[in-house]
C-alpha cells in the first residue's frame, strides 16, 4: 500500500513539464511508482523495484561507515562492470588471430577513436581489480567478517579471487606481443609442474606443446565468455549470501558493554522492552537462526542494534554512486596519464630476458628461484588456497566478528607478525642471491629443492608461533599472524619480483631494470 | 549382518513408484551434468598438428653435419647437435619453465669435445653441454630429444613425439 496512492499535484512550470512527461500509461507502465519523496516510500519502493531489490530496507550504521569496509567490495563490483563495458568495445576491434591479433591492438590505440583510452582503462582496471580482489580480503579477514554464519560466503570470495586472476591472467596473452608472449609461456610451464597430470594439463591449457594459436583462442574465449559469466554468477551469489547472512558483519548486534558500544555512544536500552530478536536488516530469519545469531538473545542488545540502522535510501544509495564515480574517476585518470604497454610482436624464437610471468603471479617465479618448481609454482599456491577456503572453519570464536583486528592484541600481533615475515624474507632473498644455498649444500639436489626450503618455512612459521604464545593469543589472532605473514610474503616477492629482478634474474637496483623489466 | 538386511528391506519396501521415479530423475540430472563436463573436457583435447612443428621435419644431408657441431632449425625448434657416436636432436624448449634456450657458439664449452660452445637459458640462467645435459641451474632433466630418422642420406626429425630423458646415454644417439 502506500505507492499507488501517491497524488500528483502539478504547481509550476517545471513541475507541470514534469507531469506532463510523467502522467501518461507509458510512462507508467515503466515506472510504476512516483520517484519517492517520504522516508516510507523510499523504504517502500525498494523491494519494489528490480534495480533495488538487492538492497535490504535499512542497514546497519556501522557496516557501511567508509573506516569499516574501504569500499572495497564495491569498488570490485563497478571495476568488473567497467571491465566488461570496455571489453565489450575492444572486442569489436580485436580478433583472436596470431596473424592479426597485435595488429589489431595496435589499430586499437592508434587509429580507434578513444580506443587507447579504452584499452588503458581495461588493463588499467585490471591490474587495479587483481589489487582491490586482496585489499577487500585483507578487510574481510581482519574485521573477522567471515565467521559464523558468513563462512561459505568468504569461500566464495576466495573463488572469486581465483577468478579474478584467472580472467586477468587470460587477458594478458590477448595482445600477443613478446610480454603476454613469455608471462604465459613461463606461467603454463608451471602447471606442467603439478603430479602426475601436469603435462597433460599444460597442453589442455593451451592446446598444443607449446604457445600458439590454440592458445590464443582459448584464452579469449576463456576471457570474454567462460569466466565472465562464471564471475557474474558468483558475485550474484556472493551479494545474495551477505543479504541472507543479515548484512555486512558489522551489522551483528553488539554485545552488551562491549568497547565498540561505548565508544560510539549507543544507548542500550532499559530492559524488559520485548521485541523478538532479528538482525539489524529484518531479514527473513533462517533454520536454527537463533544458533547462528548467537549475540542477539534478547531484545535489549536487537534493540542496540536497532537505533543504528539507517534507511537504504539515500544512506546507502549515495555512497554506491560516489564509490562507481570515484573508481572510475582514478581509473581515467590514471588511463590518461599511463599507456598499457604493448612491446613488440610476439616471437617464439627469442625469449625476452629477463621473461617475467604477469605481475601477481612474478611472486611465484620468485619463489621458485630458490626452490624446486614443483614445490614453489603448485604445492605452496595450491595449499594457500585451500588453508584460506578452511580458515573461516578453524577459527570458530564468534566475539568481536565485524570489528577490526577484534583486540588491541590481534593489532599488535598483527604488526609483530608483518615485521617479523619482512625481515626474515629480506634477508632470505638477499642469502639466497649473494651466498646462494645450492652453493653451499647442493648435493643432492632434493636438499636445496626441497629439503631446506621447507625446513627453513615451516622453521620461521614455529618460531612465530612460539613469540606470540606469551601474549595468550586465541585462534584468531595465532590465524592474524600466519595470514599476516602470507599477505606480506606474497607483496614482499611481488615487488622483488618486479622491482628487482633484471637480466637472468639477479638482483639490480630497481633504476637499473633493464628495458621490458616490469610485467604490468 | 542383519541388521543390514533389515535396512537394505526397510529401503526396498520404502521404495515405491513415486520414491523410484524421483530417485531416477536425480540420478538421469547427475549424469547430465557428469556427461556434459566429459563431453567438454573431451572437446577441449589438443588437436594433433599436421604440419611444421609437430610434424616429420627434413633437417638435411647427414654429410651436413660435422663432429661438434650445433646447427639451429627455427622453423622445426631444434638443435641437431653432432657427437662423435651420431646425431641428436635436441628441443630448444627448457626444461625448467620453458623459455628458448639458444646455443652460444662462444662461450666457455661444458663438454670435451670442443674448446667453446653451449646453451645458455635467458629465464634463470640454466647451462646445457652439447649433449643437453644439464651443467648449471634450475633445470631438473636435460634438454628433450626427437627421434631422427637417417633415409638415404636424409636426416628426417620427427618433432611429434618428445622424448624426455633423465640423464645421457649412447642408446638416444642415432648412428651415422
Amino acid at each position: 500500500m502506500g505507492l499507488h496512492e501517491v497524488e500528483w499535484q502539478p504547481i509550476d512550470l517545471p513541475t507541470r513539464l514534469v507531469a506532463l512527461i510523467t502522467n501518461n500509461r507509458v510512462w507508467r507502465s515503466i515506472f510504476r511508482f512516483a520517484y519517492p519523496s517520504s522516508d516510507k516510500t523510499r523504504a517502500l519502493i525498494i523491494p519494489a523495484v528490480f534495480f533495488l531489490h538487492i538492497h535490504p530496507l535499512k542497514v546497519s550504521a556501522r557496516s557501511i561507515r567508509l573506516t569499516y569496509t574501504w569500499g572495497l567490495g564495491l569498488f570490485l563490483f563497478f571495476l568488473f562492470g567497467i571491465e566488461t563495458v570496455t571489453g565489450i568495445l575492444l572486442a569489436f576491434v580485436y580478433v583472436p588471430d596470431v596473424g592479426r591479433a597485435y595488429q589489431d591492438v595496435e589499430t586499437m590505440s592508434t587509429t580507434v577513436a578513444f580506443g587507447a583510452l579504452l584499452r588503458n582503462i581495461h588493463r588499467w582496471g585490471a591490474h587495479l581489480m587483481v589489487l582491490a580482489v586482496f585489499l577487500h580480503m585483507m578487510r574481510v579477514f581482519y574485521t573477522g567478517a567471515y565467521k559464523r554464519p558468513r563462512e561459505f560466503n568468504w569461500v566464495i570470495g576466495v573463488m572469486l579471487l581465483l577468478l579474478t586472476l584467472a580472467l586477468s591472467f587470460t587477458g594478458y596473452l590477448l595482445p600477443w606481443d613478446q610480454l603476454s608472449f613469455w608471462a604465459i609461456t613461463v606461467s603454463t610451464n608451471l602447471a606442467g609442474y603439478a603430479p602426475f597430470i601436469g603435462e597433460s594439463l599444460r597442453v589442455f591449457i593451451l592446446g598444443a606443446k607449446e604457445v600458439g594459436q590454440e592458445a590464443l583462442i582459448r584464452f579469449y574465449v576463456l576471457h570474454v565468455m567462460l569466466l565472465p559469466l562464471l564471475m557474474s554468477v558468483l558475485i550474484g551469489f556472493h551479494f545474495w549470501r551477505i543479504r541472507k547472512d543479515g548484512g555486512l558483519a558489522a551489522s551483528n548486534p553488539l554485545p552488551r558493554g562491549s568497547q565498540a558500544v561505548r565508544r560510539e555512544g549507543a544507548e542500550v536500552p532499559a530492559a524488559g522492552e520485548d521485541d523478538p530478536p532479528e538482525s539489524a536488516e529484518g531479514v527473513l530469519p533462517m533454520p536454527g537462526a537463533e544458533a547462528r545469531q548467537p549475540q542477539a538473545p534478547a531484545g535489549a542488545r536487537a534493540a542496540v542494534a536497532r537505533k543504528q540502522t539507517l534507511s537504504t535510501w539515500p544512506n546507502l544509495l549515495i555512497l554506491e554512486i560516489i564509490a562507481g564515480l570515484f573508481i572510475t574517476a582514478v581509473l581515467v585518470l590514471m588511463s590518461m596519464a599511463v599507456d598499457a604497454p604493448l612491446r613488440n610482436l610476439a616471437n617464439p624464437d627469442i625469449t625476452e630476458n629477463p621473461a617475467k610471468a604477469p605481475w601477481y603471479f612474478v611472486n611465484l617465479q620468485e619463489l621458485l628461484l630458490h626452490m624446486d618448481a614443483a614445490l614453489a609454482g603448485v604445492w605452496i599456491p595450491a595449499l594457500l588456497v585451500v588453508a584460506l577456503m578452511l580458515l573461516p572453519y578453524v577459527d570458530r570464536d564468534l566475539s568481536h566478528a565485524g570489528e577490526w583486528f577484534g583486540t588491541r592484541k590481534g593489532l599488535i600481533i598483527t604488526i609483530w607478525s608483518a615485521v617479523y615475515t619482512a625481515v626474515w624474507t629480506t634477508a632470505l632473498i638477499v642469502f639466497d642471491e649473494k651466498v646462494g644455498v645450492r652453493s653451499i649444500i647442493g648435493d643432492p639436489a632434493i636438499m636445496p629443492n626441497w629439503v631446506i626450503p621447507v625446513g627453513v618455512m615451516v622453521g620461521l612459521s614455529a618460531i612465530l608461533y612460539v613469540s606470540i604464545l606469551p601474549l595468550r593469543p586465541s585462534r584468531r589472532e595465532i590465524l592474524m599472524a600466519y595470514f599476516t605473514a602470507f599477505i606480506v610474503v606474497y607483496a614482499q616477492l611481488t615487488l622483488v619480483g618486479s622491482f628487482f629482478r633484471g637480466i637472468g634474474m639477479h638482483l639490480v637496483k630497481p633504476w637499473n631494470l633493464p628495458p621490458g623489466g616490469l610485467s604490468f | 549382518m542383519g541388521r543390514e538386511e533389515t535396512e537394505e528391506r526397510g529401503f526396498l519396501s520404502r521404495l515405491d513408484r513415486r520414491s523410484f521415479m524421483a530417485y531416477g530423475l536425480w540420478a538421469a540430472a547427475i549424469a547430465l551434468v557428469v556427461e556434459g563436463g566429459v563431453i567438454s573436457v573431451q572437446a577441449m583435447r589438443a588437436l594433433p598438428k599436421t604440419a611444421a612443428f609437430g610434424s616429420k621435419f627434413e633437417a638435411g644431408k647427414v654429410s651436413d653435419f660435422e663432429v661438434g657441431s650445433v646447427t639451429y632449425f627455427l622453423d622445426g625448434r631444434f638443435y641437431v647437435s653432432r657427437l662423435p657416436g651420431g646425431l641428436l636432436a635436441l628441443y630448444r624448449k627448457c626444461t625448467h619453465l620453458g623459455c628458448v634456450v639458444p646455443w652460444r657458439p662462444d662461450e666457455q664449452s661444458e663438454d670435451n669435445l670442443a674448446g667453446s660452445g653451449r646453451f645458455n637459458c635467458p629465464c634463470h640462467g640454466s647451462r646445457f653441454d652439447r649433449h643437453g645435459v644439464v651443467k648449471g641451474g634450475p633445470a631438473p632433466r636435460p634438454l628433450d630429444i626427437f627421434p631422427i630418422e637417417i633415409d638415404g642420406d636424409k636426416v628426417i626429425v620427427d618433432t611429434g613425439t618428445i622424448i624426455t630423458r633423465a640423464s645421457y646415454d649412447e642408446s638416444q644417439l642415432t648412428k651415422v
